[in-house]
């Protein structure tokens, strides 16, 4: 066991993870190549998509390795956000205490979740999910002395430069990917994957299923909670939109068409954020539902051709084949 | 509140309930027979409605002569996408599919007609008013027809399920698909028939709920969710009961609506997940029909 752990850090030195790293320095040095105005979208994009790496990264906790299929993940992150909003608009309280009473809130909904999945696998956990995020979503929406109803909550904050929230991003992004490759080789994630491949041996060989199941859950919530908060500070509104079902199934996408269960999946997974935004500069905005039709095919495309993602493309080998399918044959 | 106004009341929950047991029928039929998680199906209601909607407002169709033309084109719709993108048996690759079609679906419909929320009829629909116990009780003449029309569509179905040479090949399929095959019966299209026909049932739902509902792009989450809950109240795959649930939903949902309009979807939903969490086989259903993990 002791040169277990020495193993796994010489693993991490892969060419696949140098040429990624190396990708990476670029985009740190984002703030310093434009000057002035020009780096604020740049730096906007980085940021939502590094947000959304987070949240694909607890999906992935919660339904890649565990293997609790939820639909309604949106729902931690509007809980974080909206925990926020609250405690800084209604209570005026600090922001960093909204901050720890979204995570408080979503602990709570993780340990429900959990208790539901004690009790709901397959399909039905997943509808309950949907159910829960409903719920969620309708208090929103109708609670107006404390949630402003569709409108929503507008925070008003320091003038705080774009540059921290960027590097903060792209911190967070790191930090709880690098938390979800340690996971996944830890103990406690080889709980989750035999839990997740086959409940009833994992049962039998003494795992506590309830157990693991509610950590996976509390842990993905209290992730998704402190991007909710933190989103929800630098964008200074909060809106019933934060818990819709789009939020839930782009983060489903995000980490798909990476890869379930790898921690390089949502990192390849996110660059698809951009695509909207994309679409939104280039063809204006009355296009951008046409951003989400794009999201859904590839969805099915992947799903149908390639259901382990991004991650399971071996470029070596396709490379080879495409050579040799190029050359010209000499037989007969 | 006298009498009379209660019996309205009640009456119009169970014509709403009966909808709801129409609308929970088709995704019972695909999640308890046939095996196939359908996530696109409250998206396949929404676009249903709007189909009706251009059909009647755009070409100037009858609602008689749209119905029909919608229902033939909702069982090719099923047919091949059962036949192209859900061979897989897998419940996690069929909801992730059911997804992505019903993101595509709700997307273009918001991209073509926007957010706007439209309606197919203008107008207060015809009421008959009766003398009643001291009041007068009003009753809609579009939801006796709603009534009307899921009772004999579930009670065709069910009669086509049991007695039909098809019907029959149907069960036969999801009970044995080897000793099926070996009667020479073909079970993929066998599957891809069934599917096919539970669309026209979608169909006929779309259609009923555009004559009473708004159109919204998002409307499918709402009826999805409705469906689900129905088909939990029930027990997955059980249409009778699948009916008399939706009933009660109606009952719930109607009375809901009176007494605290607001918290109407959260009580139903949460509702949703008691029932989900304690009962899972269903209220309408004994202990051993259905296996809880799925």
């Amino acid at each position: 066991m002791q040169n277990a752990k020495t193993e796994w850090i010489g693993d991490w030195i892969t060419p696949k993870n140098i040429l990624v790293c190396v990708l990476i320095v670029p985009v740190l040095l984002i703030p310093f190549f434009y000057k002035g105005g020009a780096a604020l979208l740049p730096m906007h994009l980085v940021i939502m998509v590094a947000s959304y790496i987070v949240l694909a990264q607890t999906w992935n906790i919660l339904s890649g390795l565990t293997g609790m299929f939820s639909l309604g993940h949106a729902t931690f992150y509007g809980l974080g956000g909206y925990a926020l909003a609250v405690a800084m608009v209604k209570l005026k309280l600090n922001p960093l205490v909204g901050l720890a009473a979204g995570i408080v809130l979503s602990a709570f909904f993780g340990l429900l979740l959990g208790a539901i999945s004690s009790r709901l696998t397959g399909f039905f956990f997943t509808i309950s999910t949907i159910a829960l995020a409903q719920v969620i979503r309708t208090i929103a929406m109708q609670w107006t002395p404390v949630t402003n109803s569709i409108t929503g909550l507008k925070i008003f904050r320091p003038i705080v430069g774009r540059v921290y929230f960027f590097y903060a991003a792209i911190a967070m992004a790191v930090a709880v990917s690098i938390f979800f490759a340690y996971l996944r080789r830890s103990r406690m994630g080889s709980m989750f994957v035999a839990i997740r491949e086959n409940i009833h041996l994992a049962r039998s060989l003494g795992v506590d299923v309830v157990k693991y199941k509610t950590v996976s859950s509390v842990i993905a919530a209290m992730i998704a909670s402190v991007v909710g908060s933190f989103i929800t500070y630098y964008i200074q509104v909060v809106d019933p939109n934060y818990l819709s079902p789009i939020i839930s199934e782009k983060i489903i996408m995000v980490t798909i068409i990476g890869g379930m269960g790898y921690a390089w999946g949502p990192i390849f997974g996110s660059v698809l954020i951009l695509l909207e935004e994309f679409i939104r500069g280039t063809l204006g905005a009355r296009y951008a539902p046409l951003a989400s039709t794009l999201y859904g095919i590839i969805l099915i495309v992947f799903m149908l051709f390639k259901p382990n993602g991004i991650v399971s493309i071996n470029l070596k080998r396709s490379f080879a084949m495409a050579i040799r399918a190029l050359t010209p044959q000499k037989e007969k | 509140m006298n009498v009379a106004i209660w019996t309205t009341i009640i009456i119009n929950g169970l014509c709403t309930g009966s909808l709801f047991g129409l609308v929970s029928a088709a995704f019972s039929f695909q999640f308890g027979a046939l095996r196939m998680m359908n996530f696109a199906y409250g998206a396949f209601v929404m676009v249903g409605m709007y189909i009706m909607y251009a059909g009647m407002h755009h070409f100037g169709l009858h609602a008689a002569a749209a119905v029909p033309i919608l229902v033939v084109l909702y069982f090719f719709v099923g047919y091949f996408l059962r036949a192209t993108l859900l061979k897989s048996a897998d419940p996690n690759v069929q909801i992730i599919i059911t997804s992505g079609v019903a993101l595509v679906l709700e997307s273009v419909v918001l991209f073509i007609v926007g957010a706007l929320p439209r309606s197919l009829l203008a107008g207060i629909p015809p009421t008959w008013k009766i003398p009643f116990a001291g009041g007068i009780l009003v009753i809609s003449k579009l939801n006796i027809l709603t009534f009307i029309v899921s009772s004999v569509v579930l009670i065709g179905f069910s009669t086509f399920l049991k007695r039909t040479w098809l019907g029959m090949t149907i069960r036969a399929v999801v009970q044995q698909k080897e000793a099926a095959s070996l009667m020479g019966v073909d079970p993929e299209k066998i599957i891809n028939a069934g599917f096919g026909i539970s669309f026209v049932i979608t169909a006929i739902a779309a259609v009923m709920i555009s004559l009473q509902f708004v159109l919204e792009p998002t409307a499918g989450h709402y009826y999805q969710l409705i469906g689900f809950l129905v088909c939990v109240i029930a027990g997955m795959g059980n249409l009778k009961g699948g009916f008399y649930a939706g009933l009660l939903v109606g009952l719930i949902s109607t009375m809901a609506n009176i007494f605290a309009a607001t918290w109407h979807d959260a009580i139903l939903f949460i509702l949703f997940v008691i029932i989900l969490t304690f009962l899972p086989n269903g209220v309408f259903v004994s202990k051993k029909s259905i296996s809880r993990a799925v």
